[in-house]
């Protein structure tokens, strides 16, 4: 048996483990372990194994994870997200589907403060959906705007899928920041004008709301000054050179942390809650970091990574056609993997091929973002759908399909732009760190 | 005290443990940052101790993790297969993860034992790296702990669906 044959076996394996329900740091840690071995010998296997969590754990690269999260906990714990839906829907109040826009540019303005789309989602659906539904607005429209909006939080900014990306691929993370925030920001623009082009198809779907007095509307935009104060301070910071990502993280969760204090939201179990949620997050991600450590290092004796350029290169695919193939293949494999396992699976076999085809990795690191958040919001998996039913289960996840559905298109464009403009993603991070 | 209640509170004891070492890597980082930006002075071994406690913070709350089904789990079979096939299926889950802790564990041992022998230091603190492996150890061991408590619950126990992620 050839050691990609070996290679191959390994990746069917780990695509039925996970299929079987196995928790997926668990199948990437086995299957890596025993590929390797079976390649390499018992012995060398057993020194990855041995070492891998020691050498991930005492990184101070990754201590920007628990930080970033720790922020975003305690941003959401201190009512800061039902400040940002009421400044954003006070801003677009007396037009038809305001209430859609707003929680579109809520969640993304929510997800410059928390690097999670998930928890986006979740903190979102519990404060769009429950007002929309009491203004009349379509179910469908709501958890479809909520869902999309929510799929913002991994790409403004600070995002946990950009510090892991960069971990696997081996980029620096204030980079791949900078590279996530005009695509972000384009995305929010583009989900909106779903949004509105849903609300001229089917009017009734979203009734006019009131127009509110100016001074009303002033001060719920000045209500949000948390926001500008924790993602200016912290984000800022890295763009600005004053802080690397962990202090970023350190002093945003700190402010944070004064903020919710200062308002007197920061009791004591909801503290403990912020920090029991912060770990589990942070504990999760690194027990998946472990294991797609593992599997990384098999993959590599494995020889994939040559396999697959050697592949491409008989193929004679142009790059933009093998661009293309890999994004399809994202779009199938996002039916049925969830978004973090996606990223630590593939990025070790995709990105030497990527970058042999002559692509920035930063680039390609906002296409696999782009494409995370795709698989966020189709089904079958479709984790934003599950949470946002999660929060209210009266609303069928019938209903959440199709509302999500029209949204689909966005990141789609999106795809399409970046391809086509290289710079809508490379402008940013060349103008403040260079080439 | 029933053993799983012993469990149960050495978890809340490791979580709390991993809670401060959070808190103790975001002040150190913000007096650091902050004694670097106005006096120029920034504090010696704040690296070292932030690597530290993120080792701290990481593996004490792993357990933790464990006990709450905190683990990314792709559950599309969930809607085809019979509650019966459900059940196995987590029954394996628990199983595997089990095989995958003890793994982790007797393979951790030969290097830490390593750190021990070497006597490696971190090069600000001067803290014995054999150190960082105790709450490694002991966050693995806990962890496989839990998982053996939750195998050994009645099936119906593990009926529910995992909480969302």
């Amino acid at each position: 048996m050839t050691v990609q044959a070996i290679g191959v076996a390994g990746i069917g394996a780990l695509l039925l483990l996970i299929f079987l329900r196995i928790p997926v740091a668990v199948c990437m840690g086995l299957v890596g372990f025993f590929g390797y071995a079976a390649i390499d010998g018992w012995h060398r296997a057993a020194a990855v194994l041995g070492s891998t969590p020691f050498d991930i754990a005492s990184g101070y690269a990754l201590s920007v994870v628990p930080l970033f999260v720790l922020m975003g906990e305690l941003g959401s714990a201190s009512g800061m997200s039902s400040r940002l839906f009421r400044g954003a829907s006070s801003l677009s109040g007396g037009t038809r589907g305001a209430l859609a826009y707003a929680a579109i540019g809520a969640n993304a303005a929510f997800g410059a403060v928390c690097g999670s789309s998930v928890a986006s989602a979740a903190t979102m659906t519990r404060i769009c959906v429950p007002e929309m539904r009491r203004l009349h607005y379509d179910d469908r429209l709501s958890t479809g705007s909520v869902a999309a909006g929510g799929t913002l939080g991994i790409l403004i900014p600070p995002s946990l899928i950009f510090v892991i990306y960069a971990v696997i691929a081996q980029q620096s993370v204030p980079k791949l920041f900078a590279a996530g925030l005009v695509p972000g920001l384009v995305l929010t623009a583009l989900y909106i004008l779903v949004a509105a082009a849903i609300v001229f198809v089917r009017p009734a779907w979203a009734p006019r709301g009131e127009a509110l007095p100016w001074r009303q509307r002033a001060r719920d935009v000045l209500g949000m000054w948390e926001f500008v104060v924790l993602f200016g301070v912290s984000v800022g910071g890295i763009y600005a050179g004053f802080f690397s990502p962990t202090e970023a993280a350190a002093i945003g969760s700190f402010l944070a942390l004064v903020i919710g204090a200062a308002q007197g939201k920061l009791t004591a179990p909801a503290l403990w809650a912020c920090f029991a949620e912060t770990l589990k997050t942070s504990c999760m991600l690194f027990m998946i970091i472990v294991g797609a450590i593992v599997f990384a290092y098999f993959v590599v004796q494995a020889q994939l990574p040559e396999a697959l350029v050697g592949w491409a290169q008989r193929m004679a695919f142009s790059p933009i056609a093998l661009m293309l193939t890999l994004i399809v293949a994202y779009i199938v494999l996002g039916c049925f993997l969830e978004g973090i396992g996606l990223v630590l699976i593939t990025v070790p076999v995709f990105l030497p091929v990527v970058v042999a085809s002559g692509f920035d990795p930063i680039w390609f690191g906002v296409i696999v973002v782009i494409v995370v958040e795709l698989g966020l919001i189709h089904p079958p998996v479709g984790m934003n759908l599950f949470v946002i039913q999660a929060q209210v289960p009266e609303v069928p996840i019938l209903a959440i399909y199709k509302g999500t559905l029209p949204f689909l298109v966005a990141p789609m464009v999106l795809i399409a732009l970046l391809l086509a403009f290289p710079s809508v993603a490379l402008y940013l991070p060349r103008l403040l760190y260079g080439s | 005290m029933s053993r799983r209640s012993w469990v149960v509170w050495l978890v809340r004891g490791s979580s709390a443990a991993a809670a401060l070492a959070l808190v103790a890597m975001m002040l150190a980082t913000v007096v650091d940052v902050a004694m670097a930006h106005l006096f120029r002075r920034p504090i010696i071994g704040t690296y070292d101790l932030v690597e530290t406690m993120l080792v701290v913070s990481v593996f004490l709350g792993i357990p933790a993790t464990f006990q709450r089904n905190g683990n990314i789990v792709v559950d599309v079979v969930d809607l085809f297969a019979s509650r019966r096939v459900v059940r196995f299926l987590k029954r394996l889950a628990l199983a595997l993860t089990l095989g995958f802790l003890l793994l982790l564990l007797y393979n951790m041992i030969v290097p830490a034992l390593d750190a021990l022998k070497f006597g490696g230091r971190k090069q600000e603190l001067g803290l014995p790296l054999w150190a960082l492996w105790v709450p490694i150890l002991l966050g693995v061991l806990l962890s496989a702990l839990v998982v053996v408590v939750a195998l050994v619950r009645p099936p119906e126990a593990v009926d529910g669906r995992e909480p969302p992620r």
